[in-house]
């Protein structure tokens, strides 16, 4: 499939240079800042230079962002999780607990686009985001790490505490003023000679551990706890967005001095959003992914492994999360994939018309690529690609 | 032309007169007799003997006597053949000579043996051709594939009651109120053995998969403690069903059925002493060492109704009366194997007993 | 070439004897060689025919009496079961098996002439060639006059059943290729001449009030999927059966690829739904699966229409030798179990669409793949690989 597909790819855009007037039914939500309703079963575009300060191109999955790229314009499907991610953050309050959600699904049904949804929701409401692109990063993709200092037999790691903090910067410029107002609650030594004082904008602690990263895992967690504190004060609403969440319970990749490796309890940066995770504050939202790659391999085709939950986090971390609402990601609905169908028709993205070129033997003249505004290409496509989303985007891309 | 020429000269050489002469018969080693005689000189000019080529042996050939036959100069002589007295005396095949109404089949053939076309008296047929049409399958006589293949000759329907009857003096009837009642047999036999004999065409009575004995046991007529029934299914491992309840030992690793239940019976009676006792470690048992998750005094349970009390506060509609009925999901939950289907029920129940509605 | 020879009577020449021709040498007649020859074979034939027949009586009966059956109830189905019994054999041809049939039904035929008493053939057909093939052409002939006879005479009349003046109902069947023909006729012919008994027969059921012919037509007809069943290499295409509780039309079938065995069920009007072994069709992650699991679907153009289940198991681990062992995991690497899997839908859709067999069986989809993991060689570290060769 491989090779060929190469080859068919490049012909079918060679075929599809004829421009078509499509007049379909694209529905775009409406943009605005107030909380509407989330209509699940649109497309939703959304502004490139939002995008970009929620820094989109690195938090979606890379190849729907490559795409997006090419297509040069943000556009998702609203579905049923994100309408009711959204329902469950308008009942956020000071008064409760910070109301904890596991997106869980199958493999390539858009736990990951739900998620970051959810973060552009927060962005028009003007919360507060911490967002974490893949709990993985903070348990096996550990660059370098140093002792701490703060707790003995805690693992700092500088690189991955500062690019959280450049992100947490980079997302809440829309609510950078508002954090400038907060103030912090007691002076923090950082060490002998750096220090922040009491009542001082909690944006300074952001600013320390960025320009000094061997302090920026322990500026991690003060700016967590000042979040939590003002956010019961409301002062603020927050949403700790974290994929691949199951992975703090996980196993790591990083060895102490006795060459074991580290449980990632051990790993300051796993213990500071664990806090976050944990409902002892208020006036919050925790959104975070179950994903199958913590314990899956993505070579492996045939295995089929559980998806759920309790699988994921395991015990200790699925009776940590409890209390949860877990929403399901699903397989698209026919309806949903005509939708993306006639958007990518619309986009010339799926151009070719009908098998009617003599040079190629009909077999493969049968095959979708050669077919794909045709009745019989669309079934082919929504079939091959079991209504997966993920698939269904791989497969009209033809890769 | 040259052909002709040829022969021709052929026909007049010293060779073609001797053949003639042959054949006329009469005056066959003439030469010979005028040798003796001396008639012809014996002697070249040399004084050397004359040497005679040689051409034919000294007696007539075969074509000679045939064609002295066939024109009615030699009479033909016809030689009995030298078995004939012997195959005259040998007897039909069996088959032919059997009568179904007279012989008894397991009379003839009362054993296993291979399939004797001379004995079996149906007219079998066993090959392929490759044109049924034009050619039917091969008889019985002298066919391999017939030999080849297993037979059941010697257990026909007959001849296995006949078996059976004889042997009917060692057996003793099965319980009679066992059949009446089947429900009966859980309850007074917990213990059933269960293995496979293994009969074949040839002479070995011996099959390696004979020895395997499995032992099917309900565990609950063991009538152990609480305790002691938890260490067991602890021991068990995987040979314990959960849903029936019933301990399954199947044993394969000696070398004969006896062997192999005896084996079985050994390790019952070792795990029925082994749950019995009562280490001292076994009074260090947590909480978190249970077979099976509480939902009763979790830490859950706790979490659940704190936050209950605290989404009252903030507005939210808590449906406290649910708890029960979320506990009892939780637990099987917590205790089975996790489906979509669960953890979609979950949700549900998660949702519900928070006051958050799906679609607000 | 023509000989002296002697006939009296030639009606019945197969049973004259040969001292019953050396008797009527007063009647000198002339024969050919030819026909002394098939004189001769004939009584032959007939000789032998008889010998065998005593012969599978006798067989029959000492089989009856084996089974502890009565000779009544020994008809041929019977035979055919205590012959399994007798002689289990485990050959996978059914031809190479041993058989025990009438000697009338399994020796080949001899094709008898039937002569006057002037040695001429009887029947004049006897020089077309072929008789046989133009009796049924006239038979057709006839049978197409007295059709639209009875349609003219009763036509608008009420005297008959309205469904006889309707045309012969033959849907779902097709007439029986050449070859059955020549098989049913005992008579070989040319291609030309079948051509002519089709096109004979097509008009005939053409005609309205051919349905008073219907159980004549229908000798000559086969069931659609008959003809390209007998064709498949591997299992026929299964029979569709209704299911009870949904009231919809479902086939089943069992078939395997490498070492995993499948046993597949195809209910019609459904919604493309997959379950195989608890699996839906997104849980096979690689494009390859999909597209071998669709194949049948995209082929016959149904996609969507038919909901498959499957069950499947790994054929080495049904072996008893050791129970204990850990059973193998299936062989045959990612595409074994679709392709199993594939087999046994699409022998079900061609039994459950059959306009789309012909499209399945062009493509190889309705072809068992015997293909099976070749055994690893002692010595060596596997089926063909060989250890690397050192110099000592």
């Amino acid at each position: 499939m491989k090779p060929f597909g190469r080859l068919a790819y490049t012909t079918a855009r060679r075929i599809g240079t004829c421009k078509r007037n499509v007049t379909t039914s694209r529905h775009f939500s409406v943009e605005s800042n107030v909380q509407t309703n989330i209509e699940s079963g649109t497309l939703y575009e959304m502004d490139l230079t939002v995008a970009k300060q929620l820094n989109m191109k690195t938090h979606l999955p890379s190849q729907l962002a490559k795409q997006m790229d090419t297509l040069g314009e943000i556009v998702t499907l609203v579905r049923e999780p994100t309408a009711e991610v959204a329902s469950c953050m308008r009942v956020v309050d000071k008064h409760l607990p910070n109301l904890r959600l596991v997106l869980w699904g199958a493999f390539g049904t858009g736990k990951t686009v739900t998620l970051n949804q959810a973060v552009h929701h927060a962005y028009k409401n003007n919360w507060a985001i911490v967002n974490l692109r893949s709990a993985m990063e903070l348990t096996r993709r550990v660059k370098e790490i140093e002792m701490s200092s703060f707790v003995a037999g805690r693992i700092n790691d500088p690189s991955n505490a500062v690019a959280i903090l450049q992100n947490f910067k980079q997302q809440n410029q829309h609510v950078w003023k508002t954090l400038t107002d907060l103030l912090t609650e007691k002076d923090y030594e950082w060490s002998k000679s750096e220090r922040t004082l009491k009542e001082k904008p909690i944006t300074e602690i952001v600013e320390m551990g960025i320009s000094a990263p061997f302090l920026a895992s322990d500026c991690v967690g003060a700016i967590f706890r000042e979040l939590r504190r003002h956010a019961k004060n409301d002062k603020l609403k927050v949403l700790v967005a974290i994929d691949d969440a199951n992975s703090l319970w996980g196993k790591t990749l990083v060895k102490r001095a006795d060459r074991t490796y580290a449980p990632p309890s051990d790993l300051t940066l796993v213990v500071h959003f664990r806090r976050m995770i944990a409902n002892d504050w208020t006036n919050g939202c925790v959104l975070m992914v179950a994903d199958k790659k913590e314990v899956a391999d993505a070579r492996d085709e045939l295995e089929v492994s559980r998806h759920t939950p309790l699988e994921l986090f395991g015990e200790e971390g699925f009776e940590f999360i409890e209390p949860f609402v877990p929403i399901e990601t699903s397989n698209y609905t026919e309806s949903e994939a005509d939708t993306i169908y006639n958007y990518y028709v619309s986009k010339n993205w799926l151009a070719s018309k009908s098998g009617k070129h003599s040079f190629l033997p009909q077999y493969i003249l049968n095959l979708p690529i050669f077919l794909a505004r045709s009745e019989e290409g669309r079934k082919q496509l929504m079939y091959l690609s079991a209504f997966n989303p993920y698939y269904y985007e791989r497969l009209c891309a033809f890769n | 032309m040259h052909r002709l020429s040829h022969i021709s000269t052929r026909s007049r050489s010293t060779l073609a007169d001797k053949l003639r002469s042959a054949v006329g018969g009469s005056d066959y080693g003439k030469s010979k007799q005028a040798l003796a005689a001396g008639s012809i000189a014996a002697k070249d000019e040399n004084g050397e003997d004359f040497r005679e080529l040689y051409v034919m042996p000294k007696r007539k050939l075969r074509g000679q006597i045939q064609l002295e036959q066939n024109t009615g100069r030699a009479e033909i002589k016809t030689r009995s053949r030298f078995d004939l007295m012997d195959r005259l005396a040998e007897r039909p095949p069996r088959s032919e000579e059997m009568d179904p109404e007279k012989h008894k089949w397991s009379d003839v053939w009362p054993a296993a043996r291979t399939f004797a076309a001379s004995v079996v008296p149906l007219p079998v047929r066993m090959g392929s051709r490759p044109n049924v049409e034009k050619r039917a399958p091969f008889k019985k006589e002298g066919n391999l594939e017939l030999v080849k293949i297993p037979n059941f000759l010697h257990l026909t329907p007959v001849a296995i009651k006949q078996h059976c009857d004889a042997i009917k003096k060692f057996c003793t009837p099965f319980p009679p109120e066992l059949i009446a009642t089947p429900s009966l047999a859980a309850t007074c036999l917990p213990i059933s053995v269960q293995y496979s004999t293994y009969i074949h065409q040839g002479t070995n009575i011996r099959d390696i998969r004979s020895r395997v004995v499995t032992m099917i046991v309900d565990v609950e007529s063991l009538k152990l403690t609480e305790n002691a029934q938890e260490k067991f299914i602890r021991l068990a491992g995987k040979r314990y069903n959960k849903e029936s309840k019933k301990l399954t030992i199947i044993t394969d690793r000696c070398h004969t059925r006896k062997q192999n239940l005896d084996y079985a019976h050994y390790l019952l009676t070792v795990l029925y002493h082994e749950a019995n006792k009562v280490e001292q470690w076994a009074e260090l048992k947590e909480r978190s060492d249970n077979l099976q998750v509480e939902f009763e005094g979790s830490e859950t349970k706790t979490k659940l109704v704190d936050l209950i009390e605290k989404a009252k506060t903030a507005g939210l509609k808590p449906d406290e009366s649910s708890i029960t009925e979320f506990g009892e999901m939780w637990k099987s939950y917590r205790n089975s194997e996790e489906t979509v289907d669960k953890t979609r029920e979950y949700g549900r129940q998660m949702k519900k007993l928070l006051g958050i509605s799906g679609n607000n | 070439m023509l000989r002296i020879a002697f006939s009296r009577t030639c009606r019945s020449m197969s049973i004259a004897s040969p001292s019953s021709v050396s008797e009527s040498d007063t009647s000198v007649r002339k024969i050919g060689k030819a026909l002394e020859t098939y004189l001769k074979n004939s009584q032959q034939h007939v000789a032998m025919m008889e010998k065998h027949r005593t012969e599978f009586e006798t067989g029959r009966r000492h089989l009856a009496k084996m089974m502890s059956l009565d000779i009544h109830e020994l008809d041929q189905e019977a035979i055919d079961r205590a012959i399994q019994y007798l002689f289990p054999s485990g050959l996978t041809d059914p031809n190479a098996r041993p058989v025990m049939r009438p000697p009338d039904e399994i020796l080949p035929k001899f094709q008898r002439f039937t002569f006057d008493e002037e040695g001429k053939p009887e029947g004049t057909r006897f020089f077309t060639l072929n008789p046989k093939i133009y009796g049924l052409m006239s038979e057709i002939g006839v049978k197409t006059q007295s059709v639209m006879k009875f349609y003219d005479e009763h036509v608008g009349s009420r005297s008959v059943n309205r469904n006889d003046l309707e045309p012969a109902n033959l849907s779902g069947s097709q007439w029986i290729t050449a070859d059955k023909i020549k098989k049913k006729l005992s008579e070989k012919f040319s291609n030309e001449l079948y051509g002519q008994v089709i096109i004979a027969f097509e008009h005939l059921a053409s005609l309205p009030g051919s349905a008073i012919e219907q159980k004549f037509l229908s000798e000559f007809r086969e069931p659609m999927t008959a003809s390209t069943g007998s064709k498949l290499f591997g299992p026929a295409i299964p029979e569709v059966q209704i299911c009870a509780e949904s009231n919809k039309r479902y086939a089943e079938v069992t078939t395997h690829c490498k070492d995993t065995r499948a046993t597949v069920r195809v209910t019609d009007a459904g919604k493309g739904k997959y379950n195989i072994d608890g699996l839906q069709l997104h849980d096979f992650r690689h494009l390859q699966a999909r597209e071998i699991l669709l194949a049948p679907m995209i082929i016959s153009q149904t996609l969507g229409r038919f909901d498959v289940a499957a069950t499947t198991s790994c054929i080495s681990n049904s072996l008893p030798e050791a129970p204990n062992r850990e059973p193998l995991r299936r062989s045959g690497g990612m595409s074994a179990l679709p392709r199993a899997v594939r087999h046994g839908a699409a022998l079900c859709i061609a039994a459950l669409h059959p306009e789309s067999t012909e499209s399945l069986r062009l493509s190889g989809l309705l072809t068992l793949d015997p293909r099976k993991n070749e055994r690893s060689k002692v010595n060596q570290p596997g089926a063909r690989a060989k250890w690397i060769w050192k110099r000592r």
